[in-house]
């Protein structure tokens, strides 16, 4: 048996009050995080990943409540009592977000900001906590990191404003980085290089990172594992390279095939998966995918398949690969499918 | 910033100088003078009448008296007022006092106050405490001060038999006296303000609480006390301080009836008197007092602003 991982999602709910009652923007998500490894959460707007990741780590937005379990090196963060988890934040668990405009709050310098984060879990002198402010400044790429420190966010450009996000994230030495959509918001030249910082970060220190994005293109580069979401469900997991060279499940084949290459023809109309993610509250009955799947079949409209487990660390949920559409899921790959 | 400083500063003289040219004109176009009013039901001639209008310089065209006016003020000489032949300035300066400790203590009471349970709503929010606070908010905001006033002192009156002392003594004589005497003028003319003070810092508060870098300092594992103290409710201040300003807009205008209800001499008494009188010297003086202490307060705020915000200080909000 390898150790346990390191962050091990089992069942997490995150339930929200809505006027018709409560409705579950994440229902029954599984997966792990082994130290060192990079996990991908991908899927549309809607999917619940974003939600999923700041259940976490406690920072829910008020109403929302979270529900199954999330262990970090075994111990239980689902429930666990706010001065632990903030104890925990920053320091075993840091997170990078989408917005790195809106991130930093404006009034304070990012010298401040970053000290901030030192000084919330190692007293020490307010100095010392510049000194290495300064040292992780440098570390993230940022130029003349002793002038940035007097700096406020709105002095700096997206890219800079995202870098000073990841040495917030890295003053800890988290064993675990939480980076939703990190890049979503920068321009692409400057996407390259967050990217390029976050993988530097991971070899250099050894983080763990949890990548929540809708970007296939960010997944293919950054991840060893791939988590696709769907309406608050898991449809498929596996390791990368299996899953996007065969993807299994519907929902993985339609997002992958929307990805444009070069080789796409410039004449053609991009593919895009007709439609959009239901609401949490809309969600329909039966496989949540069936109204924009094209090989959805009756039953996918009445009862919701479980997550078959296809072995090779690889699992998808899709009636297709039960026995009875054996015929049916050869044309999705067709492969060994053991109900489970 | 010295230029931003500068630039208010440049703003505040012209506002001055423009409220003192319409007060003066104002005044004087207003039906019935000090002569007239004195002497109405005397019975002197019309030529006595016109003689003391000539030595109060009435006679001149309004531009003219305008003109000495300014001049006089230049050199420090506010005139004298028409009925008791004190100096102006004199008569002011003596009833600023009360009217500075009454709008600075009620402005006190309004705000922080007002700050303490807009962050206490905020972070209990959906709470007993919110709804409550709330629902005060909304009392205090529709009553008119002089009615909040009225009630207290009726009350204080039917149930305890106490009312405050009537005759005003400075704190400086009879402290406890005079903390009797004011702590309802306070209280009436600072509850407004603190309800709609209240009310702002809540609804900032609870948006800046919502906010992405309240997110991030949360994920930095910051303590929530200082996520409330240091983070969001810096970034509320900056609407809070604007609502300030306005308030005490509405505090030196109610120290006017408040003053006169409960027999403070401050410039709000002064003021009230010297307009039914057309006291012109003494309406101008305190004209301009009121217009001064809000220009002040006005340009306070607006480098408090440069000072909460880097945004402004670095001029991208200045243009």
């Amino acid at each position: 048996m390898p150790s346990p991982p390191l962050l091990e999602v089992n069942d997490l709910y995150v339930r929200f009050p809505s006027p018709a009652g409560p409705v579950d923007a994440v229902a029954g998500v599984s997966f792990t995080v082994s130290a060192g490894e990079t996990v991908a959460v991908v899927g549309e707007s809607g999917s619940g990943k974003s939600v999923m990741s700041l259940a976490v780590l406690g920072l829910l937005a008020p109403g929302g409540s979270a529900a199954g379990s999330v262990l970090l090196r075994g111990e239980e963060l689902v429930g666990a009592d706010a001065e632990r988890l903030r104890r925990l934040r920053g320091a075993d668990i840091a997170m990078i977000f989408q917005n790195p405009m809106s991130s930093l709050d404006p009034l304070f310098t990012i010298g401040d900001q970053v000290a901030e984060a030192l000084r919330a879990h190692r007293p020490m002198p307010r100095r010392a906590a510049r000194t290495r402010a300064v040292e992780l400044l440098r570390e993230v790429g940022l130029p003349d990191p002793e002038r940035r420190m007097r700096a406020y966010p709105h002095e700096l450009s997206g890219g800079q404003q995202q870098r000073v996000m990841v040495a917030i994230a890295l003053t800890c030495e988290p064993a675990l980085i939480i980076a939703d959509e990190p890049t979503t918001a920068l321009d692409v030249t400057v996407e390259a290089q967050i990217l390029d910082l976050l993988r530097r970060m991971r070899r250099d220190h050894g983080t763990a990172l949890l990548l929540i994005t809708h970007d296939m293109a960010v997944v293919a580069e950054m991840a060893d594992r791939v988590v696709v979401m769907y309406a608050g469900r898991v449809v498929e997991h596996g390791p990368v390279a299996e899953v996007l060279r065969a993807p299994r499940n519907p929902y993985t084949q339609a997002l992958i095939a929307s990805i444009p290459t070069p080789a796409t023809p410039r004449d053609r109309p991009m593919a895009a998966i007709p439609g959009s993610v239901p609401t949490p509250a809309a969600a329909p009955p039966g496989c949540r995918f069936h109204p924009r799947c094209p090989s959805a079949q009756d039953r996918c409209a009445e009862e919701e398949p479980p997550l078959y487990d296809l072995g090779a660390r690889r699992a998808s949920r899709c009636w297709l690969h039960d026995a009875p559409w054996a015929g049916s899921a050869a044309a999705v790959g067709g492969e060994v499918r053991r109900a489970g | 910033m010295i230029g931003y400083t500068l630039r208010r500063l440049g703003y505040g003289a012209v506002v001055m100088l423009l409220v003192t040219v319409f007060v003066f004109v104002v005044m004087r176009l207003v039906p019935g003078d000090a002569v007239s009013l004195q002497l109405q039901d005397t019975g002197v001639s019309r030529a006595e009448a016109d003689a003391l209008r000539a030595e109060f310089g009435l006679d001149a065209p309004v531009w003219a008296q305008l003109w000495d006016w300014l001049g006089n003020a230049a050199r420090g000489d506010l005139g004298v007022s028409f009925y008791s032949g004190e100096p102006v300035v004199e008569m002011f300066l003596a009833r600023v006092p009360v009217t500075v400790q009454l709008g600075l203590l009620a402005m006190l009471v309004g705000s922080l106050l007002g700050i303490a349970l807009g962050v206490v709503a905020a972070v209990t929010r959906g709470s007993a405490v919110d709804g409550a606070m709330r629902l005060f908010a909304v009392a205090f905001l529709s009553v008119p001060n002089f009615v909040v006033a009225l009630l207290v002192l009726t009350m204080l009156a039917l149930w305890f038999a106490w009312s405050p002392p009537i005759v005003y003594a400075g704190p400086g004589e009879d402290f406890a006296g005079w903390a009797q005497q004011i702590a309802i003028p306070v209280l009436a003319l600072g509850t407004g303000g603190m309800a709609a003070v209240a009310r702002l810092t809540r609804s900032s508060m609870l948006e800046s609480l919502g906010s992405d870098y309240i997110r991030t300092v949360r994920a930095k594992g910051v303590r929530e006390r200082t996520v409330v103290v240091k983070h969001a409710l810096r970034n509320s201040t900056i609407a809070v301080l604007t609502l300030l300003g306005l308030e005490l807009a509405t505090v030196l205008g109610g120290t006017v009836i408040i003053e006169q209800m409960f027999a403070l001499p401050g410039t709000g008494q002064l003021i009230y008197q010297a307009v039914l009188d057309r006291d012109y010297p003494v309406v101008v003086a305190c004209t301009i007092f009121y217009a001064g202490l809000f220009v002040i307060t006005i340009i306070l705020l607006d480098l408090l602003y440069a000072l909460v915000d880097p945004r402004i200080r670095t001029g991208r909000a200045l243009s």
